[in-house]
C-alpha cells in the first residue's frame, strides 16, 4: 500500500514534469495522461473500484479529445522555461508540499492510526504516507501548472496547465481533507473532460485558422522559425457576431 | 430525483446539441425541445431529496425558480436565433449551463457545486470557437482559461477553508489537544501554527475571486468584454448571466456559511472586495456608456450586475442573503431580455453600432416597447423587489456619502440605456431608414398564390373543366390532388409571411422576455419568498430544514430560518441591521451562534461552533437531521 502511494505521488510528478516542458504535443499529452491516471491512487484508502474506473475513463477521455484535436498540428511552442528548470521547480515545490503535510500532520486528526491528535507524525502508516505523498504532489502539480496557464503561446499548453491545475487540486484535497466520495469523483472526472473537450474545441479552432496551435500574436523569433504560421485576418463582420476587435 | 432528471436530460440534450454542426435544422429542433423539456420537468421540482452516498441532491424553490425562468429566457432567446439566425450551439451551451446551474444550485457539497459549475462553463469557450477564425480562437481561448481558473481557485480556496474542520466528533480538531489543553488560536485542522487569520483571508479571497472573474467584474471584465463580441447576442446571457449566477449562489451560500461563521473581521480583504464591487458597479456604467456597440452594453452591464453582487460578498452577512439571490434572479432574466433586445435591433437594421441606430425606436415601434420594458425593468423603481434589493445590498455594506455615490452607479443604466432611447427617438439614420418595416405585414405574393387556387378548387367542386365528364374516382383524385397543392401553395406562402415578419416576430419575442423580467425584477413569481429560502449546500438532507419560507405556504419569518447546521448560513434577513462596512468591519461571525439570520453583532471573539462546520469538510456520514445551535 505505501509503495503504491508514494509510486503513483513520484508517477504523478514525472508526467506532470513531462506535459509541462515537452515540446512534441502528443508526448505531453502522454505525461498528461500518465499525471491524471496515477491521481486518484495518491490515496488512503484507495477509492473503490467503481470510482477508479470512473476517474480512469474520464482521464483517458480527456487525453483522447486533446490527442485527437493534435493530428493535424502535433507540436507546441514549448515552455518560456525548458524541461530541467520546470524538473528543479516541482522539486522545490514537492519540498515546500511536503512542509505543509508536516504542519498539517502536527495538528490535523482524524487521519486514522498513528497520527495522535494535536501530537506529531511520529507512527508514519499509509494515512500518513498519503498526506505527505499527496500534498507534495499535489502542491508539485499546481506549481508546474502556473506557467502554462499564465504564459501560454498556444491552446494546447493552455488545456494541460489547465488540467493539470485541476488534477493537483484533486490530489491536494484528498490528501487534506480525506477521502472523496462518488459523487465528487463523478464531478472530477466530468470537468476533467469538459476541460479536455474545450481544449480539443480551442486546438482544433487555431489549427483550422491556420496559426498551428498559437493564440494571439505570433512572436518574431517563432515567425522566424516556422515560416509556415500566418497570423489570419479579422474577417468581416457578418450577421452571427463580428470580430473582435 | 426530479432534480436529478433535469440534470441527465439537460446535460444530454445539450450534448446531442453541440454534436451538430454550426446550423443545423434538426439540431435545432433537438435544443428548442430538450429546453422545453427541462423547463417543464423543472417546474416540477420539489422538496425531495436524492441521496447519493456522502453528499444528496436536494430540490428547492429557489432552484425551481433558477431553472424555470433560466429556461424560459433559454427558449425565448434560442427563438430569437431561429429568428435572426443564431448558431444551433446557442441552445447547446443554454442547455449545459442549465444542467451545470442545477447541479451546483441542489448539490450539498461546495466543491461538487463548484466543479459542476466549471465544466458547465466550458461551453462558454465552445460557443466562441463556434466559428474558426483566428481571434474568436484567442477569445475562446481566454474564455476557457477565464472559467476554469475561477473554478479551480473557488475550488482551491474551500478546500483549504475546509482543513479547519471543527467535528465534535473528532477529539481535538477544534484545537484542543488530548490532554485539554487548548491550541493557541486555534481553530481546528492546522491547529496553531498554520491556520490563522491570514490564511482564512486567503480562503476567503481565492473564493471570492473565483467569483468575480467568472462574474466578469473589474478588473477581470476582459475576457467578458471579449467573448461578447466573439458571441452571438442570444449566448450571452448564458455565458455571461446564467452560468455565472450559479456559481455566483454557491458562493454566497459558501461564504456565509463557512468564512462567515468563523468570527473574522477580514477588514482587508471584505474591503478589497468591496473596492472591486464598487469599481464594477462605476466603471461598468462608464463603460456601457463610451461604448458605441449594442454588445458590449451589455456585456458592462453586466459587469455593473457583477459589481452588485460582490457587495454581498463583502458582507458576509446573512442580511445579505435574500437580496442578493433576488437580484441574482432578476439579472438572469432581465439581463436576457436586455441581450435579445440587442439580437432583434441587430437583425432588424443591420447594424449593432449606436451611432448608426438613428430613428430606430419610431421606425421599430415594437422594439421600442420592449426596450422601455427592459429599461424599467434594470433601473428598477421602489417598490420592485430588485430594486429594494440592490439598495438593502448597499446599505448592508457601505453607508453615508459612499452609499449615495454606490446608488447612484447603480442607477446609471438610466444614463447609458437613456442614450440607446434618445438615439431611438432622434433623427433617422439612413441605415434605419432604409431597413425594412418592423410592422407585421403578410406578403403580396403570398396572397397571390392563394387567391388564385381558389378558382380551381371551385371548377373541380362544381364539375367543370377541370372535372367534366371523367369518372367520379377520377375527379375525386384531382380534388385530392388540387388540395395537396392548395396545402403546399399554403405552406410556401406561410414560408413567405414568415420571412416577411421575422423582424416583428423577434421583436414581439423580446416584449414578452421583458415582460418576463420585470415580473421577475418585481418579485413575482414568489422569488423573494424563494430567495429567502436555504440553500442545500454543506447542509443535512432534513425535511424540516427545506420547510423554509419559499415553500408553499411557508411564511418568510425568523423560525423558518433554516437550521444552523446549514452552513450556507442563510438566509432569512436578519433583522437586525449589520455594521456598515465602511464605518466598523463586521468582526463577528454572521451568525456565530449557528442561527442563520442572527445578528451578527456578538461577541467580537465568538467560540468555534460545533454544529457550523464548514461546507467542504469532511461530510456527516449520513444525513440526518444535526441539532442547531439555536436549539
Amino acid at each position: 500500500m505505501t509503495l503504491l502511494i508514494v509510486a503513483s505521488a513520484a508517477i504523478l510528478g514525472i508526467g506532470a514534469v513531462v506535459a509541462a516542458s515537452a515540446r512534441e504535443g502528443r508526448v505531453a499529452v502522454l505525461g498528461l495522461a500518465v499525471a491524471m491516471v496515477a491521481a486518484p491512487l495518491v490515496a488512503d484508502p484507495l477509492p473503490a473500484v467503481t470510482v477508479l474506473a470512473i476517474r480512469l475513463t474520464g482521464s483517458v477521455l480527456a487525453a483522447y479529445l486533446i490527442h485527437a484535436a493534435l493530428r493535424s498540428e502535433p507540436s507546441t511552442l514549448g515552455t518560456h522555461l525548458g524541461w530541467p528548470v520546470q524538473l528543479l521547480v516541482a522539486i522545490a515545490a514537492g519540498i515546500i508540499g511536503f512542509g505543509i503535510a508536516g504542519e498539517a500532520a502536527l495538528g490535523f486528526v482524524g487521519l486514522g492510526p498513528g497520527v495522535p491528535a494535536g501530537g506529531s507524525p511520529a507512527a508514519p502508516g499509509a494515512a500518513t504516507l498519503a498526506l505527505y505523498a499527496g500534498v507534495a504532489a499535489g502542491t508539485a502539480t499546481i506549481v508546474l501548472a502556473v506557467e502554462p496557464i499564465v504564459a501560454a503561446r498556444d491552446g494546447l499548453r493552455l488545456g494541460i496547465g489547465l488540467l493539470l491545475a485541476l488534477t493537483g487540486l484533486t490530489v491536494f484535497r484528498e490528501a487534506l481533507i480525506g477521502p472523496t466520495d462518488g459523487l465528487e469523483h463523478i464531478l472530477i472526472a466530468a470537468t476533467t473532460a469538459a476541460v479536455a473537450a474545450g481544449t480539443a474545441v480551442v486546438c482544433l479552432g487555431a489549427a483550422a485558422s491556420g496559426d498551428g496551435l498559437v493564440l494571439g500574436r505570433i512572436p518574431r523569433s517563432l515567425r522566424a522559425r516556422r515560416p509556415g504560421l500566418r497570423r489570419s485576418l479579422p474577417a468581416s463582420d457578418d450577421a452571427a457576431g463580428g470580430e473582435p476587435r | 430525483m426530479t432534480t436529478a432528471i433535469v440534470v441527465g436530460l439537460a446535460t444530454l440534450a445539450g450534448l446531442i446539441v453541440l454534436t451538430f454542426g454550426r446550423r443545423s435544422r434538426l439540431g435545432d429542433a433537438v435544443g428548442l425541445a430538450g429546453l422545453i423539456a427541462v423547463t417543464l420537468v423543472a417546474a416540477t421540482i420539489g422538496r425531495d431529496s436524492l441521496v447519493l452516498g456522502t453528499d444528496a441532491i436536494v430540490g428547492t424553490g429557489y432552484l425551481r425558480l433558477f431553472l424555470v425562468l433560466g429556461g424560459s429566457a433559454s427558449i425565448i432567446l434560442v427563438m430569437i436565433g431561429l429568428v435572426v439566425g443564431s448558431p444551433t450551439s446557442v441552445a447547446g451551451v443554454a442547455l449545459l449551463t442549465l444542467a451545470g446551474g442545477a447541479m451546483a444550485l441542489s448539490v450539498t457539497d461546495p466543491v461538487v457545486a463548484v466543479l459542476a459549475s466549471t465544466a458547465a462553463a466550458v461551453a462558454a469557450a465552445v460557443i466562441a470557437a463556434d466559428r474558426r477564425s483566428g481571434p474568436r480562437i484567442t477569445v475562446a481561448a481566454r474564455a476557457l482559461r477565464a472559467t476554469v481558473v475561477a473554478g479551480l481557485l473557488a475550488f482551491g480556496g474551500i478546500v483549504w477553508l475546509a482543513t479547519s474542520i471543527v467535528d465534535p466528533a473528532i477529539p481535538g480538531s477544534d484545537g484542543i489537544d488530548g490532554a485539554g489543553v487548548p491550541a493557541t488560536g486555534a481553530i481546528g485542522g492546522f491547529g496553531a501554527v498554520t491556520f490563522g487569520p491570514g490564511l482564512i483571508g486567503l480562503a476567503y479571497l481565492a473564493v471570492t475571486l473565483g467569483m468575480a472573474i467568472r462574474l466578469g467584474a473589474i478588473p477581470f471584465h476582459g475576457w467578458a468584454a471579449r467573448i461578447a463580441e466573439a458571441t452571438p447576442p442570444a449566448g450571452m446571457p448564458a455565458t455571461l448571466a446564467l452560468g455565472p449566477a450559479a456559481l455566483a449562489v454557491v458562493v454566497i451560500a459558501w461564504l456565509d456559511g463557512s468564512v462567515g461563521t468563523l468570527g473574522e473581521p477580514l477588514v482587508l480583504e471584505r474591503g478589497l472586495i468591496l473596492v472591486l464591487g464598487a469599481l464594477s458597479l462605476v466603471f461598468g456604467a462608464v463603460a456601457a456608456w463610451l461604448h458605441d456597440d449594442l454588445e458590449h452594453v451589455v456585456a458592462y452591464s453586466l459587469v455593473q450586475d457583477a459589481g452588485v453582487i460582490l457587495l454581498a460578498a463583502a458582507a458576509l452577512d446573512p442580511a445579505s442573503w435574500a437580496p442578493v439571490r433576488m437580484w441574482i434572479l432578476s439579472m438572469i432574466v432581465v439581463k436576457s431580455a436586455l441581450a435579445a433586445w440587442a439580437a432583434a435591433t441587430r437583425h432588424a437594421f443591420g447594424t449593432r453600432r449606436i451611432p448608426e441606430l438613428g430613428g430606430w425606436a419610431r421606425r421599430s415601434p415594437l422594439l421600442a416597447i420592449a426596450f422601455l420594458i427592459v429599461l424599467v425593468a434594470i433601473v428598477g423603481l421602489p417598490g420592485l423587489a430588485a430594486y429594494d434589493a440592490r439598495a438593502e445590498l448597499i446599505a448592508i455594506v457601505v453607508d453615508g456619502p459612499f452609499a449615495a455615490v454606490l446608488l447612484l452607479a447603480a442607477l446609471a443604466p438610466l444614463g447609458y440605456l437613456g442614450r440607446i432611447l434618445a438615439v431611438g427617438f432622434g433623427p433617422p439614420s439612413g441605415i434605419v431608414r432604409d431597413a425594412p418595416t418592423s410592422r407585421l405585414s403578410w406578403p403580396r405574393e403570398a396572397a397571390l398564390d392563394v387567391a388564385a387556387q381558389k378558382p380551381a378548387e371551385q371548377a373541380v367542386r362544381e364539375g367543370g373543366p377541370a372535372g367534366g365528364s371523367a369518372p367520379a374516382t377520377l375527379r375525386a383524385a384531382r380534388r385530392i390532388g388540387l388540395r395537396l397543392v392548395t396545402v403546399r401553395r399554403l405552406g410556401s406562402s406561410l414560408l413567405g409571411a414568415w420571412r416577411a415578419n421575422r423582424a416583428p416576430v423577434a421583436a414581439t419575442l423580446v416584449i414578452v422576455l421583458a415582460g418576463l423580467g420585470f415580473l421577475t425584477s418585481a418579485g413575482g413569481f414568489g422569488a423573494t419568498r424563494a430567495a429567502a429560502e436555504s440553500a442545500p449546500i454543506g447542509g443535512s438532507v432534513d425535511n424540516s430544514d427545506l420547510q423554509g419560507p419559499g415553500q408553499p405556504g411557508g411564511e418568510p419569518d425568523a423560525s423558518d430560518a433554516p437550521s444552523g447546521d446549514t452552513p450556507t448560513g442563510s438566509p432569512v434577513a436578519s433583522e437586525d441591521a449589520s455594521e456598515p462596512l465602511a464605518t466598523a468591519p463586521t468582526d463577528a461571525a454572521p451568525g456565530s451562534g449557528g442561527t442563520p439570520g442572527s445578528s451578527p453583532g456578538g461577541s467580537p471573539e465568538p467560540e468555534p461552533d460545533p454544529s457550523a462546520a464548514p461546507p467542504g469538510a469532511s461530510p456527516p456520514p449520513s444525513f440526518e437531521p444535526v441539532p442547531t445551535a439555536s436549539g
